[in-house]
């Protein structure tokens, strides 16, 4: 019976979650979407919006 | 799909001969069919959970790791296709096999209508571009009825008498297929979130959504309690423990692998989806959400919204057909076990196929499907009705689990559920599941959430249970059978034979002397 090396699978589904982790992380960087005006970010994020 | 003229009904039987799968196709394959849930679970909870829609999410989804536990244990541990019902049956007896087997059937007969009315909301994704108008204008009043949409109906009839004639005919699924397109989903469904949180993102409109529209106790007790459907599928483990050679060494750890990915993707596409687009935006698009939040990212949107609505459509067809097989092979099982009664296993004389069972199950979705499309939302309500069948189901087999524990603790267990206590119970070793009492008060509080909250799956719900029950009493009445009280069933021998099949011979072996232990104990204490 095939079965690849130990801890294959478990490193695919935790390198998918730590994708959408950094994801999150790097859209604070690009100027799309969040980023546009931090001026309307609002008063309930106001480290976001002091940055 | 493969040609492949071959019975279900023998699919389901023991003599079957199963198949070398890697962990990767079947973890693909599994992901196949829950992964496709999500599809149709986005729109519905967030309709009612709001701005909490992620924490909604979150809750059902711990509730639902510890269900995937429970029968990441019994799947290894029984590698039989029964499932839920299979469970119940062998640690409660017959009487709540059958209500076990009853919640199923009513989930599988759901799972047809869903999962087919979704498939044909996503197709209407192209409908404003092919007939210039969106699938909503076709609603309509009739008399006392509102927001009765006859175009949606006659699509989902449609895809189900496609279904039908599919079965009928034998033509199986191809599990390398069902993988390939697992896998396509899989990277798919991954690139929407990685671009959308890339690109299109808004914290700030998370956090006001949080802020401003959170929704109130009922609607947050129906949204988790809807929130199950993104979870659908688990019975499948059952049924890849079934085909599956040495399913020990491979169940596990997929298992334990899809129920992590599946909760990790429901999260993030509902984190991702308040922080693009107000949650009215995805009740407004209950049919195909994923398109629709698919299609408002930038640079992949254009291609991504019509190859989401596609996906979407096939990836929920092969579900919806998941559950006519599923019918079918629990159909089977509860008939072997004189449940139910033979009549339902005759095959056709042609196609060697089911055809009564396939028939009489798709014709109940097909009432279902034309009795929900008659209340405002149909998704809603079948997604509730789905909701009372999963969580009954579910809530058997966490009693079922504890209870084998005691009763059966021979069987060895490939996997156990985590965080047990060591008990002394009638002169033996015991792992008593503390994460099983408590994830079975969990999907008993989405039960009562149930029960609480949806007014037509609190009545329809427990009338179909009751209506197979009555089938119950008339079937073993007539055969002579004992109603509440179990028949005598040599369960050592069956599971001898099980683990023969399966060729797990270390644990047969274990099995064994673990049975000739108990027995020297036994004649020592005599």
């Amino acid at each position: 019976m095939r079965n690849p090396s130990k801890g294959r699978l478990e490193f695919f589904v935790l390198t998918i979650f730590s994708c959408f982790v950094y994801s999150i992380l790097i859209n604070r960087l690009i100027p799309y979407g969040g980023t546009e005006d931090p001026s309307n970010w609002g008063e309930f994020l106001p480290h976001f919006a002091g940055e | 799909m493969d040609q492949n003229i071959q019975s279900t009904a023998k699919e389901a039987g023991k003599s079957e001969l199963r198949r070398d799968v890697t962990i990767w196709g079947s973890y693909m394959w599994g992901y196949a069919d829950v992964g496709a849930d999500i599809y149709v679970a986005l729109g519905l909870v967030m309709a009612y959970a709001q701005g909490a829609s992620s924490l909604v999410f979150a809750l059902a989804g711990s509730v639902y790791i510890m269900i995937g536990f429970a029968y990441t244990e019994l799947s290894s541990a029984y590698p039989v296709a029964g499932g839920g019902h299979y469970f119940a049956l062998r640690g409660l007896g017959d009487f709540w096999g059958v209500i076990g087997g009853s919640a199923l059937l009513l989930d599988y007969t759901i799972d047809i209508a869903l999962f087919a009315t979704a498939s044909a909301g996503y197709l209407n994704f192209f409908m404003p571009y092919i007939l210039g108008h969106s699938v909503e204008s076709f609603a309509t009043n009739l008399g006392p009825l509102h927001n009765v949409n006859p175009v949606w109906c006659f699509e989902t009839l449609f895809l189900i008498a496609i279904l039908i004639l599919v079965n009928i005919r034998g033509i199986k699924e191809s599990s390398f297929m069902n993988s390939v397109i697992g896998a396509v989903d899989l990277l798919a469904e991954g690139s929407i979130i990685i671009f959308g949180f890339l690109f299109a993102w808004k914290p700030e409109l998370l956090a006001h959504q949080w802020n401003t529209q959170f929704p109130s106790l009922h609607n947050f007790m129906y949204g988790s309690s809807v929130a199950i459907i993104s979870f659908v599928g688990l019975e499948s483990i059952s049924q890849a423990a079934q085909e599956t050679r040495r399913p020990a060494s491979v169940i596990p750890r997929t298992s334990l692998a899809l129920i992590f990915t599946v909760f990790i993707f429901a999260v993030s596409f509902s984190t991702l989806g308040l922080g693009v687009l107000p949650w009215q935006t995805f009740a407004k698009h209950m049919g195909d959400p994923v398109a629709t939040l698919a299609h408002v990212i930038p640079f992949i949107g254009l291609i991504a919204g019509p190859f989401a609505a596609i996906l979407g459509a096939t990836i929920l067809f092969i579900s919806s057909n998941t559950g006519v097989m599923g019918a079918s092979r629990l159909t089977y099982s509860l008939s072997q076990f004189k449940l139910i009664s033979p009549w339902f296993d005759s095959i056709h004389p042609k196609f060697h196929t089911p055809v009564r069972t396939i028939v009489i199950f798709s014709m109940i979705a097909v009432i279902q499907t034309v009795l929900s499309f008659l209340t405002p939302s149909a998704m809603d309500t079948l997604g509730n009705m789905y909701a009372f069948g999963a969580t009954l189901g579910y809530t058997l087999v966490f009693i079922s689990l504890i209870r084998l524990r005691f009763s059966d603790p021979y069987t060895p267990r490939p996997y156990k559920m985590p965080l047990n206590l060591r008990l002394k119970y009638k002169g033996r070793k015991v792992d008593f599941p503390v994460l099983g009492v408590i994830g079975m008060l969990g999907v008993s509080t989405i039960l009562f959430e149930v029960v609480l909250t949806h007014a037509i799956g609190r009545i329809a719900g427990p009338a179909w249970v009751l209506a197979c029950f009555i089938y119950y009493v008339w079937y073993r009445k007539k055969a002579g059978m004992p109603v509440f009280k179990s028949l005598n069933r040599n369960w050592e021998k069956e599971q001898m034979e099980i683990l023969t099949s399966a060729e797990e011979y270390d644990l047969l072996e274990q099995y064994k002397n673990a049975l000739t232990e108990r027995d020297k104990k036994k004649v020592k204490i005599k």
